[in-house]
């Protein structure tokens, strides 16, 4: 186990270095280099100088990536060229919200995916494993921010159920947080709860099929305990994966769904940090998901070595 | 077996079977023929536009489905469905150069991780970690931030968020097949390493390569309406299905068909590829299980 999670984690901390490599040349690949990115209305001589001052951009290259990533690290991202707020006080306040709704869009998917799945398993064959799966698919095709779109014609201004749109702090009032969550979540949820209803399902069908569950069942057990624990247990460490292996995507639906439900997250930052051109803000909003992903894909692995002791052995291996 | 089948090369049965095969389940046939249907819109379009895509007409804005305007008009007159044909353009043009792209570059360094090993295989596998640590929408926000938003720089960053996918089928799929006899074989027989790449390893790769570009294909699809849709791809005139649903956001009380049709177009053309893709895997693959 040491060994593997040695290497795991020097494996990640490898991809985090170049990562931030490509991050930092990023605003340097700009036309104008990156002082006038930096500079954002103010363009006159001084102001430049005084920015190319700060960023020390006169230095060599590999001098600057040090400075850059030293200030990253004490938690200086720089200030906004359009607001002059620090970048990281606008990256905490709007962290929190993204969290929220990428946690709850988790639940969602679980939610569905997990139940439906086993219910497909169980019915193999049957009308509601074709029903199941039938939705499965439908829930992998569709574009999330269409399914917004719909939701919204629906809920929102049909049958005037739920607010179209906006946010309200968790702390300030709850019942009004997630009466705005619950469509913004289900729209970010599905896709996921799709991916976990077909891994779910064909994880339960490998279970059902194994020595274990045959032992179960021939020591008398009900049906509903042999489900219920011996084949979900294992189908289970398969769901942990699947939802690590989704976060990339969990991540880029963030964007649109906050787009589209109007909620001031991480992800409506940087589309309206690209549209003021505010490099600042979407160099510190990419440093920062990424970082947080690769950290979030190590967490899982781990995770799951833990709970599979096959990958923990294997890794131990030369 | 028919007479006329005995005399096939061994081939051509083997690809007689896959078609039997392929011919038995209509969700894949459907797939193929939307699919196949799209390409041809796309190609078609001004020959099947009942009317011109960018043609206002102030006396009939958002005028309902039915009548002259099958799927009816936008907030400018224009009509909606020949917008959605014309829109079939961007999407089939973006899903299939990314997925292009993807290939062209990913194929060979999967051949050298998974044929070569030794030092190759570590660094290409850790450039694909790299790649795979941005997710997708923030390298295409970051790529749009720095060359600005257009069609083209759209499927360059769908495409790149496609590579390290094909790099690790292509070089699962080459490690098991240079274990095999045949390889072994020519290795003995002196062929060179083009030769075997070329010619052992590369067509016997090939199955897994189309079942791959037919799922990265939808995801390009829906990664250009969704990049369109936040106004980083195709830039408004051109019509494309994600520019049209940006604009029915704010009609959408008034216009709900604008929300409606594109986004149909964006689900039943990647459903279809989906579909394809699924049958096609199930018929060439029988080993890959269905995720």
């Amino acid at each position: 186990m040491g060994k593997y999670l040695a290497r795991r984690v020097g494996a990640s901390l490898i991809v985090l270095f170049v990562a931030t490599l490509i991050v930092f040349a990023g605003i340097r690949a700009l036309p104008g280099g990156p002082e006038l990115a930096l500079a954002g209305e103010e363009r006159d001589p001084e102001s430049l100088a005084a920015i190319r001052e700060r960023y020390g951009l006169d230095d060599p290259v590999p001098v600057q990536y040090w400075n850059w990533i030293t200030l990253a690290l004490q938690g200086d991202l720089g200030e906004s060229v359009r607001t002059g707020l620090e970048v990281s006080e606008i990256i905490v306040t709007r962290l929190p919200v993204t969290l929220e709704l990428t946690l709850l869009s988790i639940l969602v998917a679980l939610l569905l995916g997990i139940p439906t799945g086993i219910m497909a398993a169980v019915k193999q064959g049957r009308l509601s494993d074709y029903v199941g799966s039938g939705v499965a698919l439908f829930g992998l095709s569709v574009p999330n921010f269409w399914l917004g779109l719909m939701l919204i014609l629906i809920f929102a201004i049909y049958w005037p159920l739920l607010p179209a749109s906006g946010y309200e702090p968790f702390f300030s009032n709850p019942v009004e947080n997630l009466r705005h969550m619950i469509m913004p979540a289900f729209v970010l949820g599905s896709g996921l709860a799709a991916v976990v209803m077909r891994q779910m399902r064909s994880a339960m069908l490998e279970s059902l099929s194994e020595d274990y569950v045959r032992t179960a069942r021939s020591k008398g057990l009900s049906e509903r305990s042999v489900i219920g624990v011996h084949a979900l247990r294992n189908s289970l460490i398969t769901v942990t994966t699947i939802v690590g292996l989704q976060l990339g995507v969990l991540i880029s639906g963030a964007v649109v769904t906050e787009q589209i439900f109007v909620i001031p997250g991480f992800g409506k930052l940087i589309v309206e940090a690209v549209f003021q051109r505010d490099f600042p803000v979407i160099q510190g909003v990419i440093l920062v998901t990424t970082a947080g992903y690769i950290i979030a894909n190590l967490l899982v692995d781990l995770l799951y070595s833990l709970l599979n002791p096959r990958i923990r052995i294997a890794g131990d291996q030369p | 077996m028919t007479t006329a089948e005995i005399a096939l090369t061994p081939g051509a049965r083997r690809r007689a079977r896959l078609r039997r095969r392929f011919l038995k389940r209509p969700p894949a046939v459907f797939g193929l023929v939307f699919s196949v249907l799209m390409v041809v819109v796309a190609l078609l379009a001004p020959v099947l536009a009942p009317f011109d895509p960018a043609q206002q007409d102030f006396a009939a804005t958002l005028q309902q489905p039915g009548g002259a305007h099958l799927l009816g008009t936008d907030e400018l007159g224009r009509d909606v469905l020949s917008r959605i044909i014309f829109g079939a353009r961007a999407s089939i043009q973006v899903g299939v150069l990314a997925t292009l792209l993807a290939i062209v570059v990913a194929v060979p360094l999967g051949l050298i991780a998974g044929y070569y090993r030794g030092w190759w295989d570590p660094i290409i596998m850790r450039f694909t970690d790299v790649l795979l640590s941005f997710p997708f929408l923030i390298l295409a926000v970051g790529l749009a931030a720095i060359l600005g938003p257009s069609l083209m720089n759209a499927t360059l960053a769908l495409g790149i968020s496609q590579i390290p996918q094909v790099i690790r089928v292509m070089r699962g799929e080459v490690l098991g097949l240079r274990e095999e006899d045949y390889v072994a074989a020519a290795v003995a027989d002196g062929a060179t390493d083009r030769v075997i790449l070329g010619r052992y390893i590369l067509p016997n790769a090939l199955s897994p390569l189309l079942v791959q570009a037919t799922v990265a294909i939808p995801i390009a699809i829906i990664g250009e309406s969704l990049l369109s849709f936040l106004g980083l791809g195709v830039q408004p005139p051109t019509p494309s299905w994600g520019v049209m649903l940006a604009g029915a956001q704010s009609y959408i009380t008034q216009g709900p068909w604008l929300a409606l049709f594109p986004g149909l177009a964006i689900f039943l053309t990647t459903m279809s590829f989906n579909l394809l893709g699924d049958g096609l895997r199930d018929v060439l693959d029988p080993k890959m299980t269905l995720v």
